[in-house]
């Protein structure tokens, strides 16, 4: 029944393309940049199907155990050690916008936030959330209210305490986020979300207090510094890991197994392209192949 | 004679030298350049929003009504999406935000999700199928460097599926070969980080340069008056301490 059900679904999307592709054809209509591969649709297809699949198999109760990633495991740790030095606990998440292509990565921030959040409630840490996006100020005062309130300490939250928005300017909020870590002597200062310049300046202003400092970031030009000057990292990918780890959702956590399906096409067909080279052809062509429509 | 430029140029040499101040110590005139950076940043960016949406909607909805409603009508859905952000203020209405938040989160994981299969995969596996053989040496290492590099890195971010050591078992084979890719996959990650992180510092230095040459040199005098300020800032407090 349960099979039935996921092939039903795969179909019903697969119909929906061919009724989409065959309607432009039809009408003429460009869907598509003819210079993108065809492949790259495909992927994109295959590992959405992926993901519903394992999400609809953890809905009818399968598990899928994910690794111990130890930033994640930190958090804790870096709750009750700043509670037990009576100071706050800052978290800010980047210059990169929730309504850009850095969304995911803000999403897992936010995700590792609402861990925070209940970490702090259950611990009564003061908690400081930093923002340089004005979108998120509603989503970000949601998230720390309902971690208090989850916890059952619903008179540590003071929105205007808990939550401060500066400005989207990068280095001017980045020039408020140090001072703030300074003046308010943080004891624990975590990091996630998508970083640009300001992730080293915000890494050396939790060194001058000795907060202890977990941080991260998917983009790669910034994972060096955090790797260096951080106590605990997440590294690239980890932070939607952990971002799903927070969420402790079981469908969130199934649609992990869905991106490493899609890291495991990447290797295997990496190695049957190596294989293929043997006998004179190249997987890339095929990989690289347009296919015009419209 | 004082002209706006000289005043202009004095006011960046000594923002310049506050804003370094904090890696000494915060001070009176660190928050001085905080508060005005924060502000002026926060004002241009009002002002910057309220001119697009003016240009954008507003003038032409009011100066060509018939033009406006019949090619940009649909600049009337995000304008109303902005105005349910402000429901947060209300305890009654403020669930109204989260569909505002929900529609940019959906647009921006749309944008990521656009160029992620061919930029992250298809691009990827292409560039890592390299002959493993040849008559070029240091072409073949180079080959089996960047084929390993890539797999050991996928490896590490493998998250839910790898081969796990029972208690007291014999590990399989299966197992040697995944934490072998894993090692080499973080060596491998690390090099990459130190290589960027060498690169950035670089970049950070040529700032650093510039930023001497544009604004603390040509008024020096500046430079040095803001310069005591900032000492004298710091200095007094640790005195009055003691």
């Amino acid at each position: 029944m349960k099979a039935a059900k996921s092939l039903a679904a795969i179909l019903a999307i697969l119909l929906v393309i061919a009724i989409i592709s065959s309607a432009a054809w039809f009408l003429k209509i460009q869907l598509y940049n003819p210079k993108t591969p065809l492949s790259g649709f495909l992927v994109l297809v295959g590992l959405l199907a992926a993901g519903y699949y394992f999400m609809s198999e953890a809905r009818a109760g399968a598990t899928f155990p994910v690794r111990r990633i130890p930033a994640f495991d930190a958090i804790e740790e870096a709750v009750a050690r700043s509670v037990e030095m009576g100071r706050p606990v800052h978290m800010t998440f980047g210059y990169g916008t929730i309504s850009s292509s850095m969304a995911p990565q803000y999403i897992a921030g936010l995700g590792v936030l609402s861990h925070v959040a209940r970490m702090c409630g259950k611990y009564g840490a003061k908690l400081i959330a930093t923002l340089g996006v004005p979108e998120a100020i509603a989503t970000t005062e949601e998230i720390v209210r309902e971690g208090y309130y989850s916890a059952g300490r619903p008179e540590l939250f003071d929105p205007a305490y808990n939550v401060r928005y500066f400005t989207d300017q990068q280095f001017a909020y980045a020039s408020a986020v140090q001072a703030t870590l300074i003046r308010e002597n943080v004891g624990a200062n975590i990091v996630v979300g998508p970083f640009y310049a300001e992730s080293l300046i915000f890494m050396e202003a939790g060194n001058m207090v000795n907060a202890f400092q977990i941080a991260g970031t998917a983009r790669e030009t910034q994972v060096p510094f955090f790797v260096l000057v951080a106590d605990y990292s997440f590294i690239g990918e980890e932070i939607f890991a952990a971002g799903a780890l927070a969420s402790g959702d079981k469908e969130t956590l199934a649609s992990i197994r869905g991106q490493d399906i899609g890291k495991l096409l990447v290797i295997v067909l990496t190695v049957i392209g190596i294989i293929m080279l043997l006998g004179g052809f190249k997987l890339a062509d095929y990989l690289n192949w347009v296919w015009k429509v419209g | 004679m004082i002209s706006w430029d000289i005043l202009g140029a004095w006011l960046s040499a000594a923002m310049v030298v506050w804003i370094y101040s904090f890696a000494y110590r915060d001070n009176l005139f660190y928050k001085l350049a905080e508060h005005m950076f924060v502000g002026a940043a926060a004002g241009y960016s009002i002002a910057l929003a309220l001119d697009s949406l003016n240009r954008v909607m507003i003038k032409p909805a009011i100066t060509t009504p018939e033009t406006f409603w019949t090619t940009s009508w649909h600049y009337v859905v995000p304008a109303i999406l902005g105005v349910l952000m402000f429901a947060k203020y209300s305890r009654k209405y403020y669930w109204l935000a989260r569909y505002a938040v929900a529609v940019n989160i959906a647009v921006g994981t749309g944008l990521a999700l656009r160029t992620v299969p061919i930029a992250n995969i298809t691009r990827q596996i292409t560039a890592t199928i390299v002959p493993l053989w040849g008559s070029d040496p240091v072409t073949v290492l180079n080959n089996w460097l960047l084929v390993l590099i890539t797999i050991g890195a996928l490896t590490y971010f493998l998250f839910t599926i790898f081969p796990r050591r029972a208690e007291g078992a014999r590990p399989s084979p299966l197992y040697y070969v995944y934490r072998t890719l894993y090692y080499i996959g973080i060596y491998g990650m690390m090099v990459g980080f130190g290589a960027l992180f060498a690169n950035t510092i670089m970049t950070r230095v040529g700032f650093l340069i510039s930023i001497y040459l544009i604004y603390l040199q040509p008024q020096y005098w500046a430079t040095i008056v803001a310069a005591i300020l900032a000492a004298i800032a710091i200095l007094l407090p640790l005195i009055r301490k003691k």
